[in-house]
């Protein structure tokens, strides 16, 4: 098991890196989710 | 922004967070890479879920259609647009799989069940957009897809559900593994585990909403 | 469209025996007395029978079953593609007279029955070019009679999920290449259930065993059958 590993606070760093993935995939999702909901509202 | 698309972002990343944070049951060959239960297995979840959702709309599509009424193609724009995020979950859901694989049993592909029924879906389903492209008029392209579509999840979910019980498996849980049972779900597991399905489920189908209306932008462009 | 009116007996309320009777001679007539366009598929069954002995000499019991199932899907297939291939003048006076179902269930029963002529030619071909699988522990006197069962439901199973396949790839401009490409992956689950049938059958295993996958075989011919019944009148309307 990754014990020491977490001992020096590097699952830390793990979990930030996958952290910046899912915001900034979330984040295209909700601009994406706008963006339509503005082309919808034209007409 | 909805309430369910808020409740899937919360979801998933609480299970990011917790899938890394929160404590495993310790246990041999698997190690830490258990944690990938909150993000592999979430993916099947999601292809079945959004499967389930095409069937509905293919459905509804051939209901449309009857006692003289016309057919609403927009149930097949919606059940088309299902299919192909199911795809994209299921790939995903393959190649995590593979990679979990090789560091675990030893090989990147093995002659068990439930890879097996993965090699099918994907078959199945790959055969459904072959046959959406070899017909032009959109309204005979919608009902054979449709046609087709209800057939395969049938045949898909009697090959997926009943197949596994009948032969051996690497699989947990399959077989006469002992990893995944109700033991270690009940370790603490399930508070991550069921979270995350929920969370990935209501992803994937906030992703299928947007590409169906996309779908709808692009026909009201051309039309 | 106007059916015939119903004073003829039903069976399940929409089906009427007469009806299927009366499918199963236009088939009979269409493919066996007027034309030798039943042998296609057998001549098919025997062509690939011949490049398997061509391939391997003496195969192990794995991969004689391997072959021989090949076959019966290649050919089986061959069977199914040809009983929707009517004209369009043959498909005008069909749909007078019978339901969309009972098409379904009579070419169904049809292409059941040739496919099922098809691969009995297959294996006694296997036999003669490719010899008997041979397994030091079976008596094969006991094997004989339940691997031909496998087999005949293997067959018949397949032929319920290619009857429909064919009435889809029917109605589309370049079926006849789709139809492949749309039955091999629905024939999967099919297969995979008579493969292991069929072996346990080789391997002279008792009728408790095999039981359960005879009837795993049943089930894969009701299935598309049940939703074939199902689809078709959506499927067939234009």
């Amino acid at each position: 098991m990754a014990d020491i590993f977490r001992s020096e606070g590097k699952m830390l760093v793990v979990l930030v890196v996958l952290g910046i993935v899912f915001v900034g995939l979330v984040a295209y999702l909700i601009w994406m989710d706008r963006r339509i909901k503005k082309l919808e509202q034209k007409p | 922004m909805k309430a369910w698309k808020i409740l899937a972002i919360v979801l998933v990343g609480y299970s990011l967070y917790a899938g890394l944070m929160f404590d495993v049951p310790r246990l041999v060959i698997l190690n830490e890479t258990i944690r990938n239960l909150y993000f592999h297995v979430p993916m099947w979840f999601s292809m079945i879920a959004l499967l389930g959702g095409s069937l509905a709309y293919s459905f509804r599509f051939l209901r449309s259609g009857t006692e003289g009424q016309p057919s609403n193609l927009d149930r097949d724009n919606q059940a088309r647009s299902f299919a192909e995020v199911a795809m994209v979950f299921a790939m995903l859901g393959l190649f995590t799989g593979m990679i979990w694989a090789k560091a675990t049993w030893g090989a990147y592909w093995t002659a068990d069940p439930k890879l097996q029924g993965t090699a099918v879906t994907l078959l199945i389903y790959a055969a459904y957009f072959i046959l959406r492209t070899s017909i032009d008029d959109p309204e005979k392209r919608a009902r054979l897809a449709a046609v087709y579509n209800v057939f395969a999840f049938v045949l898909m979910i009697v090959f997926i559900g009943i197949l596994p019980r009948m032969t051996d498996s690497l699989h947990p849980g399959n077989g006469g593994n002992p990893a995944f049972g109700n033991y270690d779900l009940d370790n603490g597991m399930r508070m991550v585990f069921y979270p995350a399905v929920l969370g990935w489920i209501l992803m994937g189908w906030w992703i299928a909403t947007l590409r169906v209306r996309l779908e709808r932008l692009r026909y009201r462009n051309n039309h | 469209m106007a059916w015939l009116s119903s004073a003829q007996p039903y069976l399940c309320a929409v089906i009427r025996p007469q009806a299927i009777r009366q499918m199963l001679r236009w088939e009979w007539e269409l493919e066996y007395r007027r034309s030798n366009g039943w042998f296609l598929p057998v001549l098919f069954a025997a062509m690939v029978a011949y490049l398997c002995s061509l391939l391997v000499r003496e195969p192990s019991p794995t991969v004689w079953l391997a072959l021989l199932w090949m076959t019966i899907v290649f050919s089986a297939l061959q069977t199914a593609s040809r009983s929707f291939s009517a004209s369009a003048g043959q498909w005008l006076y069909l749909n007078q007279i019978v339901q969309p179902i009972e098409l379904l269930l009579g070419k169904t029963m049809s292409t059941a029955g040739s496919s099922l002529l098809v691969t009995w030619t297959g294996l006694l071909l296997f036999g003669l070019w490719l010899g008997w699988p041979h397994i030091p522990e079976t008596d094969a006197s006991v094997a004989t009679w339940p691997f031909l069962v496998s087999i005949s439901l293997g067959a018949i199973a397949i032929s319920a999920t290619l009857s429909f396949t064919a009435a889809l790839a029917s109605k589309m401009d370049r079926g006849t290449g789709m139809m492949a490409i749309l039955s091999l992956p629905l024939l999967l689950p099919t297969l995979l259930v008579s493969m292991r049938a069929s072996k346990l059958a080789l391997l002279g295993e008792t009728p408790l065993v095999l039981y359960p996958n005879w009837a795993g075989e049943i089930l894969m011919a009701a299935i598309p059958l049940a939703l074939g019944g199902l689809l078709f009148p959506y499927l067939w309307r234009s």
